[in-house]
């Protein structure tokens, strides 16, 4: 278990069916184990929608990235409707990866495949 | 000085057990003179001294109340002290005939007074002494004498724990010394040794370890696809260490291998996503996660040197023209090991000459640069700065700029650059 990193704060506030986790500062390999842990908590507790607010962040790298896309794929396999409000930052990076970020509508199904078909 | 009958049985093996502790001649130390203070609040003397009997001297590990740090092996004291097991003591040296010829009695200092209990080792060798001293003769009751070899236990493990901790950090500078090795060795196989000549072209990398101890899976690869057309492939795989190079190293090869295969960038990258998605290393919920790469494919069968860049989510290479202006690559595309249908828009450049394209992957741009980062437009403006230097010395400029970013280059580095030959 990694230390809090003192550059990223998240903050948890839970409403009767969602959750949002409110993210500030740099979301890195140093900072990941903690929006972890937030999103892992707030699965617990079941909840219909889980919000993640990222517009105080001011970094995030492929670490962070894995996080969101994580979370995503974990919401979607329990029907929790994700939905994340990027900064700058975040924006920018989904959209260099030409990954969708998680708005108001569930991500549709697992994209694992491991039936691929010959080239 | 030292006569045979100060020399114990074992001597041999006592000094290699004295050497195994790596204590002679090492600094004072507060947890020793925490015990000699200790010996002579408790007897009332003014001298206590822990000593270890080395093969030629006495050499005080410490010394309370008396400035010397070592004297000679005499028989008397200390050195016969440790011929026995049990407490040695002397209460009246200049009436005792095993101690009156001694210069600490004999000489300036007179002493007088001295008690012993050996520093014996849980293999049984006396090492030295734990003793205390006066001027003045002196009785030592039995419950003083189960003190002082108190005390000299005490001696016996704090030299234990040392020489444990001595052990343990022997050993984890070992095992640094070994992962270091390992991370660089299996490092090197990531990345190609010399890149290869390819006519009419100038080609150059460089590569930065934030961490020699981990493996990156940041790599680059140039490598022939048919009669006159060359791949070149820069790309960063999530994460770091054992898996993150595993996936790089499938990732690497299956470039290749697609290369070969199918025709166009577009299509390998396809390939290559679906070979990371069916892989264990891809895909939801495990590690590394996923990788973005550039892929271009390198005409040289034209008039001028074609460069097709196919980008997979990777951050945006940079185009230096001939006239000094920069800008990043327009290729579009999904990064791989996540989605199972990718896509991707290629863009082309012509290597006319002057011109050079820079492939790097994100630890150059997230580099900390003051309270910021480096960021796009800074390295734009380093690489405009190189004018219409060639591929080589616009590598040397990016080689400069992070020696200058020092300790804010946080993470891995690759960087690779190709232009036409000069």
């Amino acid at each position: 278990m990694t230390k809090p990193s003192p550059n990223f704060q998240v903050t948890t506030s839970a409403r009767t069916d969602a959750v949002c986790l409110t993210c500030t500062g740099e979301l890195d390999l140093s900072s990941m184990s903690q929006l972890e842990d937030g999103v892992s908590a707030a699965m617990e507790t079941a909840p219909m929608r889980l919000l993640i607010d990222m517009e105080r962040v001011t970094f995030i790298d492929s670490a962070g990235v894995r996080v969101i896309w994580n979370a995503a794929q974990r919401c979607a396999n329990r029907s929790i409707t994700i939905a994340i409000i990027p900064s700058e930052p975040v924006n920018k990076l989904f959209k260099l990866l030409q990954l969708e970020l998680p708005t108001a509508k569930p991500p549709e199904g697992a994209p694992a495949s491991s039936t691929a078909e010959p080239a | 000085v030292a006569g045979d009958h100060i020399i114990p049985a074992d001597e041999e093996a006592r000094l290699a057990a004295i050497r195994r502790y790596d204590v002679l001649d090492t600094p004072p130390d507060g947890a020793f003179d925490r015990i000699t203070s200790m010996a002579a609040r408790l007897f009332g003397v003014p001298i206590a001294i822990v000593s270890i009997v080395d093969h030629d001297r006495i050499w005080f590990k410490s010394h309370h109340g008396l400035d010397a740090t070592e004297i000679g092996r005499d028989p008397g004291l200390c050195a016969s002290a440790i011929l026995d097991t049990g407490a040695y003591v002397v209460t009246d040296a200049r009436n005792d005939p095993r101690a009156l010829a001694n210069p600490l009695v004999a000489g300036e200092m007179g002493l007088q007074f001295y008690a012993a209990a050996p520093l014996t080792t849980s293999d049984g060798y006396n090492l030295g002494t734990v003793c205390v001293l006066d001027t003045a003769p002196r009785e030592v009751t039995d419950e003083e004498m189960q003190t002082l070899r108190d005390l000299a236990a005490v001696v016996v493990d704090e030299l234990e724990l040392r020489r444990a901790a001595m052990m343990i950090h022997a050993k984890e500078q070992q095992l640094l010394d070994d992962s270091t090795w390992f991370a660089s060795t299996l490092q090197e196989s990531l990345l190609p040794t010399t890149l290869p000549e390819i006519p009419g072209i100038e080609l150059a990398a460089h590569f930065h370890a934030a961490d020699p101890r981990e493996v990156s899976g940041d790599f680059y690869d140039v490598f022939p696809i048919r009669d006159g057309v060359w791949g070149i492939a820069l790309g960063d795989v999530a994460g770091k260490g054992p898996r993150a190079a595993a996936a790089t190293s499938l990732v690497r090869y299956s470039l290749r291998t697609a290369a070969l295969y199918v025709s166009s960038p577009a299509e390998v990258l396809s390939v290559v996503n679906r070979t990371m998605l069916a892989s264990e290393y891809f895909g939801e919920d495990r590690e590394p996660g996923y990788c973005t790469l550039v892929l271009a494919y390198l005409d040289t069968t034209g008039v001028e040197p074609l460069l097709t860049i196919c980008r997979a989510g990777h951050v945006r290479p940079v185009v230096r023209h001939g006239d000094g202006s920069v800008e990043f690559s327009l290729a579009e595309g999904h990064l791989l090991g996540i989605l199972p249908d990718v896509s991707f828009r290629p863009a082309s450049t012509a290597l006319s000459s002057d011109t050079v394209v820079v492939f790097f992957t994100d630890g150059l741009t997230e580099a900390r640069y003051g309270v910021s980062r480096m960021g796009d437009t800074r390295l734009l403006a380093t690489i405009a700065r190189t004018s219409t230097a060639g591929a080589a010395a616009v590598i040397d400029e990016i080689h400069e700029l992070i020696r200058a970013l020092g300790d804010g280059v946080e993470d891995d580095v690759a960087v690779l650059a190709v232009g036409s030959a000069r």
